[in-house]
């Protein structure tokens, strides 16, 4: 399944269980355990300790479900890791010998080298950056989504096979994507979490700010 | 300005994205395919999906049972009176939401107290007629002769504010005929509670 089909899917669910239909929350229970439970497991977590945030995020989500809104909290699966991220900076506080940051920002950042600068509070910033990733691919148009999701976060496609998949031109699937990356590059660098992490000043905010730039990532 | 600021025709090759950028994608994708094997073997085990689906079904009731707090407002009942009208009117079992909640149904302590914070703001219940229900459990265990009062009250043909307002007068005087260990008990009882209460209805 597609992800913006998903998403939309996730969203319809979310309706459902607002209208408090008792088939959406099972749904929600076997989607999303296993969804939080691998996200806390990725934070750092124990999985005994992943599995008990998961169960109790699980509930929270599920009883809040009437308060979400697609209109002012972006998709449903980015405000459920929000509620998660929230749980976990509790969990944090309230444990914080026994949460491993090492292995957080191991497991986070490899195999590929790390961000050229990192914030002070880098656990919790990753987590932020990716739900903000996932909040500014939802505000592209459903085709330059694909598209960046099949390039970025689908194996590298290339543009013919992104053309080939999507029956477009290779080099319309190329412009897309430098346009969809203008498009992530502007809503991303307001995010502070984005700033933070990668150390952004103002003036990198410049959408035509030329340092930083490589140039292989758009070729090919 | 137009709709559009990176119209096709003008996307030049030599306008590449910022390095942070794709790292920030990369970073992101490395979460996204990292948690998707992750949770993909997690769903063949059947006694965590289990647990799974009861905690989200634990969250439907007490959606249900949220949804029934403007129409539940009698002043007069205890934390747990309470959460058996609620539970009722919604149709849900209490047993597991008094489990999950850890509410112990007979003496209110710090435990309680935090508790029933925690639910309270969760059900969307005001702050003043939560606490108002803490004092009533606390006194209905120290000071059982509130009962006649409580009796007088039920009949009353004020409305749901007035009603409010006469039982917290009532609970102030019978909290001032307290002896003086049982109201500092009650005070840090309160204290911990308006903390909690704080806290969760921030979230």
């Amino acid at each position: 399944m597609c992800k913006s089909r998903q998403h939309r899917d996730f969203d319809n669910l979310a309706l459902r269980m607002a209208a408090l239909e008792e088939t959406a929350f099972d749904e929600f229970g076997r989607e999303f355990g296993p969804r939080l439970w691998a996200y806390f497991g990725r934070l750092g977590l124990t999985p005994a300790d992943a599995e008990s945030l998961a169960v109790t995020c699980i509930t929270e989500v599920a009883m809040k479900a009437a308060h979400y809104s697609p209109r002012e909290q972006g998709s449903f699966m980015g405000w459920v890791y929000k509620i998660a991220y929230h749980q976990l900076v509790d969990w944090k506080r309230q444990n914080p010998h026994t949460f491993d940051e090492a292995v957080v920002l191991d497991q986070l950042i490899q195999p590929d080298s790390p961000p050229e600068s990192s914030g002070s509070d880098s656990v919790t910033t990753h987590p932020c950056l990716y739900v903000a990733v996932h909040e500014a691919l939802n505000d592209l148009p459903e085709l330059d989504r694909r598209i960046v999701e099949l390039r970025d976060f689908g194996g590298g496609y290339s543009y013919e096979e992104v053309g080939n998949i999507l029956r477009i031109s290779p080099g319309t699937a190329r412009v897309r994507h430098h346009r969809a990356y203008r498009k992530l590059e502007r809503i991303l660098s307001d995010f502070p979490a984005i700033q933070q992490c990668f150390g952004l000043s103002n003036d990198s905010n410049n959408l035509l700010g030329e340092e930083h730039h490589v140039r292989e990532s758009v070729s090919n | 300005m137009s709709e559009n600021p990176y119209p096709i025709d003008t996307i030049q090759d030599d306008d590449p994205p910022p390095n942070w950028l794709v790292q920030c994608l990369r970073l992101a994708s490395h979460v996204e395919f990292g948690e998707a094997a992750l949770a993909a073997r997690r769903r063949d085990d059947p006694k965590f999906l289990n647990r799974s689906i009861e905690a989200a079904r634990l969250g439907g009731q007490l959606a249900r049972m949220r949804a029934t707090v403007p129409v539940s407002r009698d002043p007069l009942l205890s934390v747990v009176e309470y959460l058996q009208r609620l539970a009722q009117a919604a149709s849900v079992s209490l047993a597991p939401i008094i489990a999950w909640s850890g509410l112990d149904a007979t003496s209110p302590t710090t435990a309680f107290s935090k508790s029933w914070a925690r639910l309270a703001g969760l059900l969307g219940c005001e702050r003043r007629e939560a606490l108002s229900r803490l004092r009533l459990s606390f006194l209905g265990v120290h000071q059982p002769d509130l009962l006649p009062v409580s009796v007088r009250l039920r009949g009353s043909d004020a409305g749901s504010r007035g009603k409010q307002e006469e039982v917290d007068a009532h609970l102030s005087d019978a909290i001032a005929s307290l002896d003086a260990s049982q109201r500092d008990e009650l005070a840090g009882l309160e204290q911990q509670f308006l903390l909690a209460f704080d806290e969760a209805s921030k979230t």
